[in-house]
C-alpha cells in the first residue's frame, strides 16, 4: 500500500522535473517547481520526517515559490522576453549532468541499507525542538542570525532598486 | 801614354763619335768617322806597345769584381775591328749619301764599334756578357735600320730573339760558374770546366756565330744595309762567338769539344749546300758566312783555336770585301725601278761596267774558295791540318770531320764560282735600257775595296803562298802544327785539287753562253725535292716560325684555360655567396620559424586554456562541474 | 508492510540533483537558474533525509538547509531586481559588465 503511495509521489516528482527541463516558459517552470516541492513533502512524510515535510511546505512551497513568482513578474515586462531561445550550452550541460548522474548513481549503488527500525515517535516535533535548543544550539542561533542579516540585506537591496 | 789611357781611348772614342753625330747636325757623321779612325790608330799603336798582357780590375758591385785585359789576341782583334769599322764608315759615306736618316745610321755604327771593342777587352765573363748583349742590341738596331721596309723589323726581331735564346744559355753557364765559386775571369781559367757550364757557354757562342740550330737569323738579317752586313755579319759580330770559344776552348770539357766539332762541321755543310741554288746575292754571301763560321767553330773543337782565329782574320777581309763589292752592285742597280737590285737573275755582264769592283770581288772570292796564292787558302789549311791531326788521335769515326771539310771546300768553290760568273760575266740581264743606269765607282767605294782585296792576298801574311802560318802567328799564339805526316800532306794536296775542281765545275756549268746562263733570267725556283730543300735553307727559318706560333698558340691556350679557371672561380665565388644567402634565408625561416612556432603553440594553448575563464557565468559553473565530475570519477574508479 | 527500497530515494535524489545542474548550466533566464538551484538543494535535502535512520539528525539539518535556502533566494531576488533595473534584461548572456573586460 505504502509502495503505491511512494510510487505516486515519485511519479509526481518526475513529472515535475520533466516539466521544468523541457519548458521554455519560466512561469511554468516555477509552477512545476511548486509541484515538485509539494511532492517531496509527501515523500518526507513517508520517511517519517513529519516536521521536515511541514517546514518544506511552509517555507519552500509557500515562501520561495512566491518569491520566484514575484521575481518573474517584475522582470519580464517585455513581451516575448520570457521565452528564452534555445540555449547553446545545452549539449555540454546534458553531457555533464548525465555524467554527474552516472557517477552519483555509481556511488549510491554500493550503499546498503540495514533493516529499517520502525521508529514511531509521537513526540517528534517536541524532540526536534528540544534538540534544537540543546544539541544544536550554536547552529540554531547562527541560522537565526544569518536569517536576520539576509532579510535585512535583501530589504535594503530592494529598497535601492526601487528608489532609483 | 799609359796603358789605361790607351785602352780607354780605343774603346771610348767611338762613343764620342756617337755623340758627335747628334751634336753636330750637319757633318756630325763625318766627324764620327774621324773618331773611329782615331780609335783604329790607337789600337795599332797598342799593338806595338804591348809586351805582356795588361789587366786592370775594379769592383762593380759589392762582391762582384770585373776587369779588362789586353793581351795579344785581343789587341790584334781590336785593330781588325777598328780597321773594318773605318773602311765601312768610308764606304757608307757614299752608300748612304742620299739617305735621310744618315745621322741615325752613323750613330748606330759608332755604338756598335764601341760595343765590339768593349767585348774584345773584357776579361770578366760578366762584363763580356754585358758587351755581348750590347753587340746584339746594336745589331738589332742596324738590321732594322730601314724600319719602314716590310721585311726589316721582322728580321731584326728574329735576329734579336734567336740570339736571346742562346744568350740565356750563356748567362746560365756564367752563373753556374759563379755559383761554383770558379773564377769568372777569362785570364784565370786554368782547369777544365764541368760539362754543363761548358755546354751552356758553347751554346751561347753558337747563337752569336750562327751555328746550327741558330743559323736562321743571318739570312734574314740581309734586310739591313749592305755595309752593315759587311761589318757585322761578315767580320766582327759573328766573330764574337768564335772569339769567346777561342778564349774558353782550351778549358772546355772533352765531350763538349766533340759537340762543338760536330756542330761546326754540320753548319759548314749546311751553309755550303744552301748557298748553291740561291738567287739573291746577299743570301749567297749569308750562307757562305754560315759555312765559314762553321769551319772556324770546327777548328776550335779540334783544339786548333789559334788556326781558327787566323781564319777569322782572313775571313773578315775577304768576306767584307765580297759584301762591299755586292754593295756597289746593289747601289748601282738601285737606280732601276720595280725590280729587286739584289736578284742575280737581273745581273750579269757587269764586269765591263764596274771593273774595279770586279777585280776586288774576284780576289776576295778566290780567297773564299781557298785557291792557293790567296789568304783564305792559308787559313783553311791551318784548320784542315789540325783536323787531320785530331782525327789521327781520336780514331776511325773522327776522320769524317776532315772528309766533310774537304767536301765543303769543293762545294764552296762551286758556289763561289757560280756567284762570280752570274753576277759579273756573261750577258747583261740587268735591264732593258742600259743607258738609264749610271755606273760609277766612287773613291769612297774604291778605297775600302782595295784595302780589303789586298788583305786577301798571300804576300801580306807569308812569303810562301802555300804555307799555313803567317806573320800574325805571334799575335795569335799559334804554334806550328806538325805537318809532316803523309795524310796531312796529301790532305793539303787534295784540298787544292778540290777547290780548283769546284771552280772549274762552276765555270763549265754557268759559263757565259751556256744553256743555264742563257735561260737564267727567267729561271724559276728549283723543282726537285733536294733543290727545294737547299733553296729554302733546309727550312730552318720556317722551323723558327713554327716554334714561335706554337708558343703563341700555347700561350693563347693557356690564356683560354685561365679564363675558364677565372670563370670557374668567379662562379664558385658567386655560388658561395648564393649559398650564404640561401643559408641566411633558411636560418631565418627555419630557426626563427621554430621559435615562432613554439611561441605560436604557447599562444594557442594559452588561448585555449583561457576559455576556462569564460565570459558567461554559466560556463564558469560548467567548468566547475566538469572538474567535480573528473575528480569524482578519479576517486571512484582509480 | 513492504517498503520501497530506500535506494530508490537515493536515485531520485540524484535525478533531482542532475536535473538541477542541467537547468543551472543551460537556461538563460535568471529566474530559471534560481529554479534549478532549488532543485539541487532539494535533491540534497532528500538525500540527507533518506540517510537519517534511527535518529532525527537528518531532519534537523534538512530544516537548517531549507532556512538557508530561503535567505539565499531572497538576496538573489534583490540582486536580480537591481540588475534588471540596470540592464532591462534578465538574459544572462547579456549581463557582462560585472567582469573586467
Amino acid at each position: 500500500m505504502i509502495q503505491v503511495v511512494q510510487y505516486f509521489f515519485f511519479i509526481l516528482i518526475l513529472i515535475g522535473v520533466g516539466l521544468i527541463l523541457w519548458t521554455k516558459n519560466v512561469i511554468h517552470a516555477v509552477y512545476s517547481l511548486a509541484l515538485v516541492l509539494v511532492s517531496l513533502a509527501g515523500i518526507y512524510v513517508l520517511l517519517n520526517a513529519e516536521l521536515l515535510a511541514i517546514v518544506q511546505i511552509l517555507l519552500y512551497a509557500g515562501g520561495v515559490v512566491i518569491l520566484l513568482v514575484f521575481g518573474v513578474m517584475m522582470t519580464s515586462r517585455m513581451k516575448g522576453r520570457t521565452l528564452a531561445t534555445k540555449s547553446k550550452n545545452s549539449l555540454v550541460a546534458l553531457i555533464l549532468s548525465v555524467a554527474i548522474f552516472t557517477s552519483l548513481s555509481f556511488v549510491f549503488s554500493e550503499v546498503s541499507f540495514s533493516e529499517r527500525i520502525e521508529l514511531h515517535q509521537p513526540n517528534q516535533v517536541e524532540d526536534i525542538g528540544i534538540s534544537f535548543l540543546t544539541d544544536h544550539i550554536v547552529a540554531f542561533e547562527l541560522i537565526a542570525f544569518i536569517l536576520l542579516v539576509a532579510l535585512v540585506g535583501a530589504a535594503y537591496l530592494a529598497k535601492i532598486s526601487s528608489n532609483e | 801614354m799609359s796603358m789605361e789611357a790607351l785602352i780607354s781611348l780605343i774603346v771610348l772614342l767611338p762613343l764620342l763619335g756617337l755623340g758627335s753625330t747628334y751634336a753636330l747636325n750637319h757633318s756630325g757623321w763625318r766627324v764620327s768617322a774621324a773618331f773611329i779612325a782615331g780609335s783604329f790608330f790607337c789600337s795599332v799603336y797598342l799593338l806595338f806597345q804591348l809586351d805582356s798582357p795588361y789587366m786592370v780590375r775594379w769592383e762593380w758591385l759589392p762582391n762582384l769584381q770585373v776587369g779588362i785585359s789586353a793581351d795579344k789576341p785581343a789587341a790584334i782583334l781590336l785593330a781588325l775591328v777598328g780597321l773594318l769599322s773605318l773602311l765601312v764608315h768610308l764606304f757608307s759615306m757614299e752608300y748612304m749619301k742620299d739617305d735621310t736618316a744618315k745621322q741615325r745610321y752613323f750613330a748606330k755604327l759608332a755604338f756598335f764599334t764601341f760595343s765590339m771593342m768593349g767585348l774584345l777587352v773584357s776579361d770578366s765573363l760578366i762584363l763580356l756578357f754585358v758587351f755581348w748583349e750590347l753587340v746584339g742590341f746594336s745589331s738589332y738596331l742596324l738590321i732594322g735600320f730601314w724600319f719602314k721596309k716590310d721585311s726589316a723589323p721582322g728580321s731584326a726581331r728574329m735576329a734579336f730573339m734567336v740570339n736571346k735564346v742562346a744568350d740565356v744559355a750563356l748567362l746560365a753557364g756564367i752563373l753556374m760558374l759563379l755559383r761554383e765559386g770558379d773564377s769568372t775571369f777569362v785570364s784565370e781559367l786554368g782547369e777544365t770546366l764541368f760539362f754543363l757550364p761548358s755546354l751552356l757557354i758553347a751554346i751561347g757562342a753558337f747563337g752569336k756565330s750562327a751555328q746550327l740550330p741558330f743559323s736562321g737569323w743571318i739570312v734574314k738579317a740581309m734586310a739591313g744595309p749592305t755595309p752593315i752586313s759587311a761589318l757585322i755579319h761578315a767580320a766582327t759580330m759573328v766573330a764574337a762567338g768564335v772569339y769567346l770559344l777561342f778564349r774558353i776552348g782550351p778549358f772546355l770539357d772533352s765531350q763538349v769539344l766533340a759537340i762543338v766539332t760536330i756542330t761546326g762541321i754540320a753548319t759548314a755543310m749546311y751553309g755550303a749546300l744552301s748557298a748553291i741554288t740561291q738567287n739573291d746575292i746577299k743570301k749567297v754571301l749569308a750562307y757562305s758566312t754560315i759555312s765559314q763560321l762553321g769551319y772556324m767553330v770546327m777548328g776550335i773543337g779540334v783544339s786548333a783555336g789559334e788556326a781558327s782565329i787566323f781564319h777569322l782574320w782572313t775571313h773578315a777581309f775577304f768576306k767584307a770585301g765580297l759584301f762591299l763589292g755586292a754593295g756597289v752592285v746593289i747601289h748601282t742597280l738601285h737606280q732601276r725601278e720595280n725590280s729587286d737590285p739584289q736578284d742575280m737573275r737581273q745581273m750579269g755582264g757587269i764586269r765591263s761596267k764596274l771593273p774595279w769592283t770586279f777585280v776586288s770581288f774576284l780576289v776576295c772570292s778566290l780567297a773564299l774558295a781557298g785557291i792557293p796564292f790567296f789568304s783564305g787558302f792559308m787559313s783553311k789549311e791551318g784548320i784542315l791540318l789540325a783536323a787531320w791531326t785530331w782525327a789521327e788521335q781520336i780514331g776511325t769515326w773522327a776522320y769524317l770531320v776532315p772528309d766533310l771539310a774537304l767536301v765543303t771546300i769543293l762545294i764552296t768553290a762551286f758556289y763561289v764560282g757560280r756567284l762570280v760568273i752570274l753576277v759579273f760575266l756573261g750577258e747583261s740581264r740587268y735591264g732593258t735600257s742600259v743607258d738609264a743606269i749610271k755606273f760609277d765607282e766612287n773613291a769612297y767605294f774604291k778605297i775600302p775595296l782595295t784595302v780589303l782585296a789586298i788583305g786577301s792576298i798571300w804576300f801580306v801574311y807569308n812569303i810562301n803562298p802555300l804555307a799555313h802560318t803567317s806573320i800574325l802567328d805571334s799575335f795569335f799564339g799559334l804554334v806550328s802544327i806538325d805537318s809532316d805526316s803523309f795524310i796531312a800532306q796529301s790532305g793539303v794536296g787534295i784540298s787544292i785539287f778540290l777547290s780548283i775542281a769546284g771552280a772549274v765545275l762552276a765555270f763549265s756549268l754557268f759559263k757565259p753562253k751556256s744553256a743555264f746562263s742563257l735561260g737564267y733570267r727567267d729561271n724559276v725556283l728549283p723543282n726537285s725535292f733536294g733543290g727545294r730543300v737547299i733553296y729554302n735553307g733546309f727550312y730552318l727559318i720556317n722551323a723558327y716560325r713554327l716554334i714561335g706560333t706554337t708558343i703563341h698558340s700555347t700561350a693563347q691556350g693557356v690564356t683560354w684555360v685561365e679564363k675558364r679557371i677565372d670563370g670557374l672561380l668567379h662562379f664558385l665565388a658567386m655560388s658561395v655567396v648564393v649559398l650564404a644567402k640561401v643559408l641566411a634565408i633558411v636560418d631565418r625561416l627555419i630557426i626563427d620559424g621554430i621559435v615562432n612556432f613554439l611561441a605560436w603553440i604557447a599562444r594557442v594553448l594559452g588561448n585555449v586554456t583561457s576559455l576556462v575563464h569564460a565570459r558567461e557565468s554559466q560556463w564558469q559553473i560548467i567548468w566547475l562541474l566538469i572538474a567535480f565530475v573528473l575528480i569524482l570519477s578519479w576517486i571512484l574508479f582509480f | 508492510m513492504n517498503e520501497l527500497d530506500p535506494i530508490y530515494h537515493l536515485y531520485l535524489a540524484a535525478v533531482l540533483f542532475s536535473a538541477g545542474v542541467f537547468v543551472v548550466m543551460s537556461k538563460r533566464n535568471v529566474v530559471f537558474v534560481l529554479v534549478g538551484i532549488e532543485l539541487i538543494l532539494n535533491g540534497a535535502n532528500l538525500l540527507i533525509a533518506t540517510f537519517s535512520r534511527g535518529n532525527l539528525n537528518g531532519q534537523i539539518f534538512a530544516i537548517f538547509s531549507i532556512v538557508l535556502t530561503v535567505c539565499e533566494v531572497a538576496v538573489a531576488l534583490a540582486i536580480l531586481l537591481n540588475i534588471y533595473k540596470k540592464y532591462t534584461t534578465s538574459n544572462l548572456d547579456e549581463v557582462r559588465e560585472l567582469r573586467n573586460e
